[in-house]
């Protein structure tokens, strides 16, 4: 446990190390104001609320788990796993006296931090902005629900980084894993325009899962199906990518 | 090594055995609620006739503005409809008959004797003008598509009860946030527009509406003018389903919050109530205008 | 199998999808040791150096560590282990501190002190906050020992370490595993393909060609048996397994 810990925070000091992740992070937390132009347009122009304060972090949550989170993830994970495979850094992470499980475990658990604390910024970085929006006075409101909300998007991104990760060990070097990655984003996205009925065995149908949390009456049944469906997909692509993982020749 | 594969082992069974405990759940019927949904739409808009009675209301804050009650029966094979209103407007209230048999529409007022009647010349357009939903399957099919498309996601909100005897239930409630933004933009600003409608605030223009015989002008509903932070902030669905997919009974619901131009806060509530019944056993009830009081209106007038 | 052996290779075979691979690689690394693993290039050295290292699995054989298999026991097989394999990998786009400090803190029981102590021990203390990516070969290569150093291992596995150096570094190095050997009281298990640089500070001798351990034992008893110098040994050695395929001017081209 106390191996898996150390090697979780050596993930995170090589993430945090990079450059990229600094203005990665500097972008998410920028996000959420470049939405207010839009909204005050809209209300003071047009008279409609369109997004209300105390809605507006939600919507940020809507787009960002749809497209600017995801692509955060991939670049992560292509750049933890397939990054160190190609430029043979791996090599001195695993001939170290810490098994190859707690290893992967650890990747995935510095990619669920990480994905956790974009989140955090995403959310806090909202809220700030829904404050400067003319009907401010209520923005406060619902604060309680948004944070829930929030939590609950967490689930369908960790299922990604697991599938963003399984992806990347496939690939020697961290831009064809993100190219592949976002390819087959877009195309499960796309599938399921297409054929609605099929996809819903796609973890990324649940990628907005969280409104599903709003509203005051929770849905049990169809949270319990989903969550379901996200957990087993999430272990599925974490024990085999384990095993590829774990076997993996560097 | 045994340890390794055990592990393996274990996560793929518990994970794939999660992965069927969710199809179990119910995931694949994730858009169930939705489905039977749309099938019960399809169904009931499919009978030849029915019977309905519906009340329709708007509340301001709470203090209900207008409130419309009454019963409908409708049949196509007849091209028939014959039906009852109340309309009421806070204190003032209005009684109401409708028919439209043999190409005539004919309303009659709850304060007066007259049947005011109308004979549609093109009758046979109009009816042909109702039915804009072409009838050409492959263009259904692909309505449905689209529609399911922009559903998208919101299917998951869509809840289905199990009822006694093959009867279901469908709930939707979406609140806030979970209304799609373009949505909520583009509804908050069809509300605005209608509700500064101009004709609905000049009560002139609703004096001369003798032409059905009712006076409108008393029925003046005072709905606010909302000008600033509309907002479309509640939609609902409830739909009972029969075991033969008619919808029996229905309530819509839509709240819209907004500041009129004197900075008062409004939450307008408008609601449907429908029960139907009477399916494909419905005939419309019919009026024998001979010896009666009636009076001739021009047809093109009831179009405005 | 020697009790006091604390690398003991049992019956390795490894077949790559190239058909090029190890078979039937059976050697032991006692205590005190510093064993040279030499062979051409491509003869199989890495590959015997990363089954040791745990980085590729065997199709067959064994690999202990201080007792414990490679394969099974990972983490105890390796606790006393220092690694570097062909070439010291690093990340770039951190300090060598930093790097040391990620490998430092796999081993919950090392004082923080130990960092200074390798980057004094391998001469880089003066660089030790550059981002590696300004590194040279060199300064790379130590702070790769550096590296492999700092959970004070007890068996080095060295693959190919003078690779790419210059002379003088290539006379640091050999005088740093000489240091490390007599006063920390390191085994060593490291490969060359050239035996002359590393000849004067081996004891135990391994050639291996084409996959195979073609001769294998002390240093002196080699050099006993052939009755000229270790290099003419090894040449004679590899061309008489090729059936004189090969001349000395090939071998020549290799050194570079």
């Amino acid at each position: 446990m106390e191996l898996l810990k150390r090697t979780t925070v050596n993930e995170l000091a090589k993430l945090y190390a990079r450059k990229k992740t600094i203005w990665l992070l500097a972008v998410a937390l920028i996000l959420p104001f470049a939405g207010l132009p839009a909204v005050r347009q809209l209300q003071d122009g047009l008279g409609v609320a369109g997004v209300a304060s105390d809605q507006y972090a939600v919507t940020i949550l809507n787009v960002m788990t749809l497209f600017v989170l995801p692509l955060l993830i991939f670049m992560t994970a292509s750049d933890m796993v397939s990054g160190e495979i190609g430029d043979k850094t791996i090599r001195s992470v695993l001939s170290r006296p810490v098994n190859r499980s707690k290893i992967y475990a650890a990747k995935l658990f510095a990619l669920f931090v990480h994905t956790a604390g974009l989140l955090l910024l995403v959310f806090v970085a909202s809220e700030a902005a829904a404050f400067m929006l003319p009907d401010a006075g209520k923005a406060a409101g619902g604060l309680a629900e948004t944070a829930v909300a929030y939590a609950a998007s967490a689930l369908p991104l960790f299922v990604l980084c697991t599938a963003a990760a399984w992806v990347a060990l496939g690939f020697k070097n961290a831009s064809g894993a993100l190219t592949v990655c976002i390819l087959l984003y877009a195309a499960a996205k796309g599938l399921a325009l297409v054929f609605p009925d099929y996809m819903v065995f796609s973890p990324v149908t649940y990628m907005n899962w969280h409104q599903l949390w709003l509203g005051g009456s929770l849905p049990a049944g169809r949270l319990f199906a989903i969550f379901s469906l996200l957990l087993g997909c999430g272990m599925v692509f974490y024990t085999t990518g384990y095993y590829v993982f774990d076997k993996k020749e560097v | 090594m045994k340890k390794k594969l055990a592990m393996v082992g274990a996560g793929l069974t518990i994970g794939s055995a999660l992965l069927v405990t969710s199809a179990f759940a119910d995931i694949g019927g994730a858009g169930g609620g939705y489905e039977a949904y749309k099938t019960a739409v399809k169904t009931t808009t499919a009978a030849s006739n029915a019977t309905q009675h519906y009340v329709l209301s708007v509340k301001d804050n709470g203090q209900e503005l207008l409130n419309v009650n009454g019963t409908l029966k409708e049949s196509k094979a007849a091209r028939g409809v014959s039906g009852n209103a109340e309309i009421a407007t806070g204190a003032a209230s209005e009684q109401l008959e409708f028919y439209h048999q043999d190409g005539t529409t004919i309303f009659k007022s709850g304060s007066s004797d007259t049947y005011n009647v109308a004979t549609e010349t093109d009758e046979s357009n109009r009816a042909e003008g109702h039915d804009w939903g072409p009838e050409d399957p492959a263009v259904q099919q692909g309505l449905e598509k689209l529609v399911d498309a922009l559903v998208g996601n919101l299917k998951n909100n869509v809840n289905l009860s199990g009822g006694t005897g093959g009867a279901q239930a469908v709930d939707m409630t979406l609140k806030g946030s979970q209304i799609p933004a373009t949505f909520n933009v583009i509804g908050s600003l069809v509300v605005k527009e209608a509700l500064n409608a101009e004709n609905l605030h000049q009560d002139s223009g609703m004096k001369d509406t003798g032409v059905v015989g009712i006076d409108l002008s008393r029925l003046d509903a005072k709905l606010p003018r909302l000008t600033q932070d509309v907002n479309i902030d509640e939609v609902s669905l409830h739909a009972e389903i029969d075991a033969n997919h008619f919808i029996v009974h229905q309530i819509v619901e839509l709240a819209v919050t907004g500041k009129d131009e004197a900075g008062a806060a409004h939450r307008l509530t408008v609601s449907a109530d429908i029960d139907t019944w009477d399916v494909n056993a419905t005939t419309p009830d019919t009026v024998d205008l001979a010896g009666k009081k009636t009076n001739k209106i021009e047809a093109d007038k009831l179009q405005d | 199998m020697s009790e006091a052996a604390v690398l003991d290779i049992q019956g390795l075979t490894k077949r790559y999808r190239n058909n090029r691979g190890v078979s039937e690689v059976t050697l032991q690394v006692n205590r005190g040791d510093v064993y040279g693993f030499f062979g051409p290039n491509g003869a199989g050295k890495s590959t015997v150096m990363k089954i040791a290292a745990g980085l590729v699995r065997a199709d067959r054989g064994s690999v202990r560590l201080f007792g414990a298999d490679v394969a099974e026991d990972y983490e105890r097989a390796m606790r006393r282990v220092g690694v570097l394999i062909e070439k010291a990998e690093a990340f770039e786009y951190m300090s060598a501190y930093k790097n040391l400090e990620l490998a430092a803190r796999l081993y919950p029981e090392l004082p923080r002190t130990r960092i200074d102590e390798v980057l004094e021990l391998t001469g880089l203390s003066a660089s030790k906050r550059e981002k590696v990516g300004h590194f040279s070969l060199g300064m790379k290569q130590r702070l790769g020992i550096a590296s492999a150093l700092i959970g004070r291992p007890e068996l080095l596995i060295l693959d190919e370490p003078t690779n790419g150096l210059d002379i003088e570094a290539t006379v640091d190095l050999r005088e740093l595993i000489g240091r490390l050997a007599s006063e920390e009281r390191i085994t060593f298990f490291l490969s060359s393909h050239l035996i002359s640089e590393m000849e004067s500070i081996c004891n135990r001798i391994g050639i291996i060609q084409e996959g195979r351990i073609i001769r294998e034992g002390s240093l002196t008893s080699l050099k006993q048996a052939s009755g000229q110098s270790l290099e003419s040994y090894y040449i004679s050695q590899i061309r008489s397994e090729r059936g004189g395929e090969t001349n000395g001017t090939a071998q020549a081209d290799d050194r570079q």
